[in-house]
């Protein structure tokens, strides 16, 4: 992946980060390939 | 996106910085299907309680991926009625972005953010004439065409 973006990749992880930092999620749904 | 959009520094530095991002599979369910995916790229913008305060198919480079973010956050303000928070992620936009495609809907939600906090209608007069001005074909100058009548 071409990407400096620290990506989560799991939905929960996500979450859990959201909660704890106050932080909104923007999730990029993707084709892999 | 893996192309032009999420190489790009700016837009990943204001991602690392104000969001969580989240990647995940077009497949990847349940929470495909319960997102409403039918096609990507797709965005959604997320609170912590799971819930959509934005949304957008197809592709979209740095400099209207990260104005497009500045919404859905400022819409996820809206929710939480905080109004100052609103205003300052809009006028992000305006000072940052101002030929982006979602800088009329900034213009729209500013006045609105400033109607809600001051209840004065006059807000909702002004941001009409400032998309008249500036972005007088835009769908947000349309409409805010019912507060053309207020006095």
């Amino acid at each position: 992946m071409n990407s400096n973006v620290a990506w989560e990749t799991d939905w929960n992880a996500a979450l859990a980060r959201a909660r704890g930092e106050g932080l909104r999620i923007l999730l990029s749904f993707h084709k892999p390939g | 996106m893996d192309a032009v959009t999420y190489p790009d520094p700016e837009l990943a530095a204001f991602f690392n910085r104000e969001v969580v991002p989240l990647r995940l599979a077009f497949d990847d369910q349940p929470l495909a299907e319960r997102m409403h995916l039918r096609f990507t790229p797709y965005f959604l913008l997320l609170d912590a309680q799971e819930r959509l305060h934005r949304r957008e198919l197809g592709f979209l480079p740095p400099g209207e991926l990260i104005p497009w973010t500045l919404l859905g956050l400022t819409a996820a303000a809206m929710y939480d009625r905080d109004w100052d928070q609103a205003q300052r992620l809009g006028q992000r936009v305006l000072d940052q972005y101002p030929s982006s495609f979602a800088a009329p809907e900034a213009v729209f939600l500013r006045g609105i953010n400033r109607f809600l906090a001051s209840q004065d209608r006059r807000h909702l007069k002004e941001l009409l004439e400032v998309l008249t001005e500036r972005y007088p074909r835009s769908i947000w100058t349309l409409k805010a065409q019912p507060w053309a009548k207020l006095k």
